[in-house]
């Protein structure tokens, strides 16, 4: 699916943060969406929280630094971060090259499967990011 | 270290610098009182907030100068308006968003001019019909554009000063740019408009050169507010890769310039390297009794706490005057 110059993958899920959530089971992978990387423009710091942080919905688990964006990453999930990418925090960039493959944040073990209400499908992301653009 | 006399960088490099930090602290706390000014410029977003104070370029993606550390990379991030009725449609639409002014700003021409006389009705015509705020970054101007400038209406001027000759050769491209610099300060300075200079910390690929002189130059004119930036090399210009001036350059200078104009309240510009290096640059600026950061480090918003400082935020460019 796509809006304009932007990927939305259909087999991933949404926040209202501009954050993608693949999962697998009970082990969801977040990244920054190809939406948010374009308008943020280069990522030039991310940091990220230690393995085996417990993360809770709508607690911050990061930063993300372009030069025309400082802000706290939110956490749609809660769980324990069981990885982090390594290479996302020495090369930045990697958040804007491939923001859906090389440039993910962070794996969590979910707690438990109530979790995922109020996250997003691609259709209603979609949606959302056109009222983003209306704003 | 004495106030308001010139310094070589070379003096400035063997002062001690929690010595010269402590003492540009105190002179700032004495004349500008203990606060900070917080800023959120442009569009751009700062812990889920964003500025109200969008740069448009007149130019769209256009500059004939390509100068090393831009590379007209910046502009791409700029609402283009390429002819004065565009201008006027977008003006009239931020206003109706609810913004608080814009920064006019584009691409040069090979003398590094802007088209200021082109778009001077418009600008009459937005500060007559919006409630916008403008600013304007000027480039170099000739003294009928300073006067289009001052008749257009325009709340303040903002102009990027170097200080070196071989920076304004091999950066900017620009032939005896220096003598151009000079005579547009001076241009500028006669309009009467707030005058808000920046210089750019480590502009020559990384190194100090020139800055000292262009401190010297502006303490010449009645400026309003001396915004510092750091260089940030931007991915994709010939710059790409170059080590910034470290944080200890960065505030080093921001004591230096503190001295040479006591009075005039000095920002640090949201043009500066990201992550660690923002975060100890913000604390060193705090150390030297900065009086305004744009995009600050959350530890710096949490120390000026602790000194005790008086913090706002605005959603405006640092250079604000109004």
């Amino acid at each position: 699916m796509r809006f304009g110059e932007v990927d939305i993958p259909e087999d991933l899920n949404y926040t209202q943060k501009h954050l993608w959530i693949r999962i697998q089971d009970k082990l969801c992978t977040l990244g920054w969406t190809d939406y948010i990387q374009k308008n943020a423009g280069d990522v030039n710091y991310v940091e990220l929280p230690p393995k085996g942080m417990a993360t809770e919905i709508d607690d911050d688990f990061g930063t993300i630094e372009t030069s025309k964006w400082v802000d706290r990453l939110y956490s749609p999930i809660k769980g324990r971060v069981i990885e982090t990418n390594d290479d996302v925090v020495k090369n930045p960039e990697l958040v804007n090259k491939a923001p859906f493959t090389q440039g993910w944040f962070i794996k969590v073990e979910m707690q438990s499967e109530t979790d995922l209400q109020g996250l997003m499908s691609p259709a209603e992301y979609l949606d959302y990011i056109k009222t983003c653009e209306e704003q | 270290m004495t106030p308001e006399t010139s310094h070589s960088w070379e003096e400035v490099k063997s002062w001690d610098l929690k010595e010269l930090l402590d003492k540009s602290r105190r002179l700032s706390w004495e004349i500008h009182g203990k606060q900070i000014q917080y800023f959120i410029p442009g569009h751009m977003v700062y812990m889920g907030e964003r500025g109200k104070y969008p740069s448009i370029s007149l130019t769209g993606t256009s500059c004939a100068l390509k100068c090393d550390h831009c590379y007209r990379k910046v502009l791409e991030g700029m609402i283009p308006a390429t002819e004065p009725d565009t201008l006027k449609e977008i003006c009239r639409r931020l206003d109706d968003e609810g913004n608080l002014g814009v920064l006019l700003s584009g691409g040069s021409d090979t003398r590094g001019t802007l088209p200021w006389k082109k778009f001077s009705k418009a600008i009459q015509w937005i500060k007559k019909n919006t409630r916008l705020k403008i600013s304007v970054h000027t480039g170099v101007v000739d003294p009928e554009t300073a006067l289009a400038l001052k008749e257009s209406g325009i709340d303040e001027l903002l102009m990027d000063v170097v200080g070196s000759e071989k920076t304004m050769d091999e950066v900017y491209h620009l032939r005896d740019g220096l003598k151009a610099m000079e005579s547009s300060l001076a241009l500028l300075g006669g309009t009467g408009i707030p005058l808000i200079p920046h210089i750019v910390i480590g502009l020559q690929y990384g190194e100090i050169h020139g800055e000292m002189h262009a401190l010297d130059m502006v303490a010449r004119y009645p400026i309003s507010t001396l915004v510092v930036v750091v260089l940030d090399p931007i991915r994709e210009t010939p710059m790409e890769g170059v080590r910034p001036p470290d944080p200890e350059t960065v505030g080093r200078f921001l004591g230096a310039a503190r001295l040479r104009i006591p009075h005039v309240p000095i920002a640090l510009s949201c043009a500066r390297p990201a992550g660690q290096h923002r975060a100890k640059t913000d604390l060193l600026a705090l150390e030297a009794g900065i009086n305004r950061i744009a995009m600050p480090a959350e530890a710096a918003v949490e120390k000026a706490r602790e000194m005790g400082l008086d913090v706002a935020f605005f959603k405006t460019c640092c250079s604000k005057s109004f």
